[in-house]
């Protein structure tokens, strides 16, 4: 298309501008229509932490092997008609390894020197079974996703729902969701005849979020999504502790705790590449003063063939929360100790990679990931490092068959 | 396993939509693929004629049409809406010249009668003609007259071309072209990446075409005076008709035009003929869009390039 030196003709940018407008011309923008055909998915996931090392555990207690997790999720996609379709889900995942327990400086006289993380002396072994079930309306302007999930395993239940309603503006350019889900949690902990625990405790969590979704051109798409995510109740991870004056006690954390995120995705189909790019920024904040930004790039290309290829890189920093230390040399006025990593000033990177194949009705994925967390991957200074951060390898293989 | 090299194999569906012999050429991975792919661009195809034709009691152009004479006025979903508003750009830019209302004059232009109209038959439709008569506020249209209509087959095809080139790509198809009676939307080129050769029409020799030019993407629409015409004492009568006088315009034999979307392309092409042969070029250098043209005596002009040789 030849352009005048003063730019585009009026008569040709309007004409344009009202043809790009008509449905069926974005090549980005997910339609929101169902599929047609049913479909049945399976995936098996292997999970696997790196042990901690030898410097930065103590030498006496616990098994430096960290996490491994399997798990075999399977899902089924069933379109009822051309408005309705339900999903449902089912995950399996089971759970061995040690895990830090509580952390220690070197010199437990003083309270100083390097931590050391403690971990949990008995290889913990646990199942965990989770359904859910979804429905999803396409109207001519709404989509409408009512869902629910229920989680359970050997000292953890929770039930869940929400529903996300979406609404494509006449323009047929640009679209905004909004969602509101429950969840209501209980942990009753096993018991140890050493260290007392809490029983039957429970939290419950609200989450708001709204979104935007703008097709900038046929090749671009802009999303942006704010959400508020309210928590109250025992929110302790009932099984850590903090070592706190010489002492190892049950951690214990605030019993309300109120998140916010702000994530913005941009997506852009490349002719030079065939492949569609992606840039997301994440940042998050909380009262516990916990704040985090995530960047994500990558790369997803389909050949004509019918294999696709998937990359992406992820940075991730994030601050402590206010009450969190390594060991705490006194005690705190209000309480509230934690040493959990989660919580600790860090920054990670991690490297995904896919790869899947279409061979007629079936589609075959598989995909790696590794992870890498470090003090210094952080944006900002951190003085001591949480000892127990963690590294990992998570190998995916996964299957679809469409009807 | 996983294949390095892409082996794709062309797959051609030709079909009949819109009044026109159309065709469908995509590049798949095996026939099955194409086989869905084009059934399913080609029913989105079918979806459009059936929901503007003239001739369906249960289209949204009869119900319309049916509408006009009533105040209240009819409520259109989103897509007629969208066209609607696209119509309504085409008149804005052609000052007038693109009305869909101006489809009533077939009542008194007969083609295949080889009869001119009474001046009176055209001067009683011309009240019913007029864009700027009817209240378009989306999603409400009023035809206040009893007696107008709207023709969408100025553009649906065009259209539709756009839908099913694009549907195809992404359902996949990186290389294939949608060819609806003449109005192309270019899927993608070739798997090495070569463009497709197409053949415009000679306005006078149906069998050999005027050029060919080499298109990678977008879509290509041509119109011209040799679609619907009559002879009358010698002098050629075509469906160009200005919607102010109700009399086929005095321009050129054809224009072709290329343009991202078919849509586009295809109005441009068609207010050029409406414009005449002096204001209708004029128009197309303005545009800056890509095209060629032929006048009455046969000479052809444009920035389109061509080039020479058997079509594909």
């Amino acid at each position: 298309m030849s352009k005048k030196q003063s730019g585009i003709s009026p008569a040709l940018a309007a004409l344009t501008s009202a043809a790009v407008a008509l449905p069926g011309f974005s090549t980005v923008v997910k339609a929101a229509v169902g599929a047609s055909e049913p479909k049945l998915s399976a995936q098996y996931t292997r999970y696997d932490e790196d042990s901690i090392p030898s410097g930065d555990s103590d030498p006496v207690a616990g098994d430096r092997d960290r996490y491994e997790i399997d798990v075999l999720q399977v899902q089924f996609l069933y379109p009822l008609n051309e408005k309705w379709q339900v999903t449902t889900g089912f995950v399996y995942d089971d759970m061995s390894g040690s895990s830090p327990w509580y952390v220690r400086p070197t010199d437990t006289v003083n309270a100083t020197g390097d931590p050391l993380v403690v971990m949990s002396g008995a290889t913990i072994d646990d199942t965990r079974y989770d359904f859910r079930a979804g429905l999803d309306y396409f109207g001519e302007k709404f989509t409408i996703s009512p869902s629910i999930a229920y989680s359970t395993e050997k000292d953890y239940e929770s039930i869940a729902g929400g529903i996300a309603v979406e609404y494509e503006f006449p323009n047929k350019t640009t679209s905004i969701k909004g969602s509101i889900s429950a969840s209501f949690d209980e942990v009753d902990p096993t018991q140890d005849d050493a260290n007392s625990r809490v029983n039957n405790e429970d939290k419950e969590n609200y989450t708001f979020t709204g979104s935007i979704t703008q097709v900038i051109n046929k090749y671009t798409v802009l999303q942006s999504t704010l959400g508020v995510s309210y928590f109250d109740g025992f929110l302790t991870d009932p099984y850590k502790q903090a070592w706190v004056a010489g002492a190892a006690i049950p951690e214990n954390r605030p019993d309300d705790r109120i998140k916010y995120t702000w994530a913005t995705q941009l997506r852009r189909y490349s002719e030079l590449l065939a492949a569609a790019l992606h840039a997301d920024y994440r940042f998050y904040y909380d009262d516990w003063d916990v704040r985090s930004h995530t960047l994500e790039l990558g790369l997803n290309k389909v050949t004509d063939s019918g294999w696709a290829f998937d990359s992406s890189i992820r940075y991730y920093t994030q601050t402590q929360a206010d009450f969190y230390e390594p060991f705490y040399a006194q005690a705190r006025a209000d309480g509230e100790y934690s040493s959990d990593y989660r919580l600790s000033p860090y920054g990670s990177i991690s490297l995904r990679l896919g790869l899947s194949e279409r061979i007629g009705d079936w589609t075959v994925r598989i995909g790696a990931e590794r992870y890498l967390s470090d003090k210094s991957y952080s944006f900002q200074k951190v003085d001591v490092e949480n000892p127990a951060l963690l590294d990992y390898t998570q190998f995916t293989f996964g299957m679809d068959y469409s009807f | 396993m996983f294949i390095g090299v892409s082996c794709l194999e062309l797959f051609t569906f030709p079909f009949k939509a819109m009044g026109s012999p159309c065709e469908l050429r995509l590049f798949a991975v095996d026939e099955k693929t194409a086989n869905q792919v084009a059934s399913d661009a080609i029913a989105k195809v079918d979806r459009l004629e059936k929901k503007y034709s003239r001739y369906r009691d249960d289209s949204v152009t009869t119900k319309i049409n049916n509408s006009a004479g009533d105040k209240n006025g009819i409520e259109v979903d989103t897509e007629t809406a969208l066209l609607l508003n696209y119509a309504q750009v085409g008149y804005e830019q052609s000052a007038g010249l693109f009305d869909i209302t101006s489809g009533i004059l077939r009542r008194a232009w007969d083609f295949r009668s080889n009869k001119i109209p009474e001046q009176q038959e055209i001067e009683a439709l011309l009240p019913l003609i007029g864009w700027n008569k009817l209240t378009w506020n989306p999603p409400l249209l009023c035809l206040p007259l009893q007696g107008m209509e709207l023709d969408f087959g100025g553009y649906v095809k065009e259209y539709a071309a756009d839908v099913a080139a694009n549907f195809c790509f992404l359902a996949g198809i990186q290389g294939g072209i949608v060819n609806l009676g003449g109005d192309i939307c270019i899927i993608g080129p070739h798997p090495d990446g070569t463009s497709w050769k197409i053949g415009i029409r000679h306005p006078r020799n149906p069998n050999m075409p005027m050029s060919f030019v080499m298109l990678s993407k977008g879509g290509l629409a041509s119109s011209g005076d040799y679609e619907r015409f009559m002879m009358v004492d010698g002098v050629r009568y075509a469906h160009i008709l200005n919607p102010h006088t109700g009399w086929p315009v005095n321009s050129l034999a054809s224009t072709s035009v290329c343009a991202e979307q078919c849509v586009v392309a295809g109005t441009s092409s068609t207010i050029a003929m409406l414009k005449g042969e002096q204001q209708g070029s004029t128009w197309l250098e303005e545009l800056g869009l890509p095209y060629l043209c032929m006048n009455q005596n046969e000479e052809v002009f444009g920035t389109l390039k061509r080039v020479s040789g058997p079509e594909e």
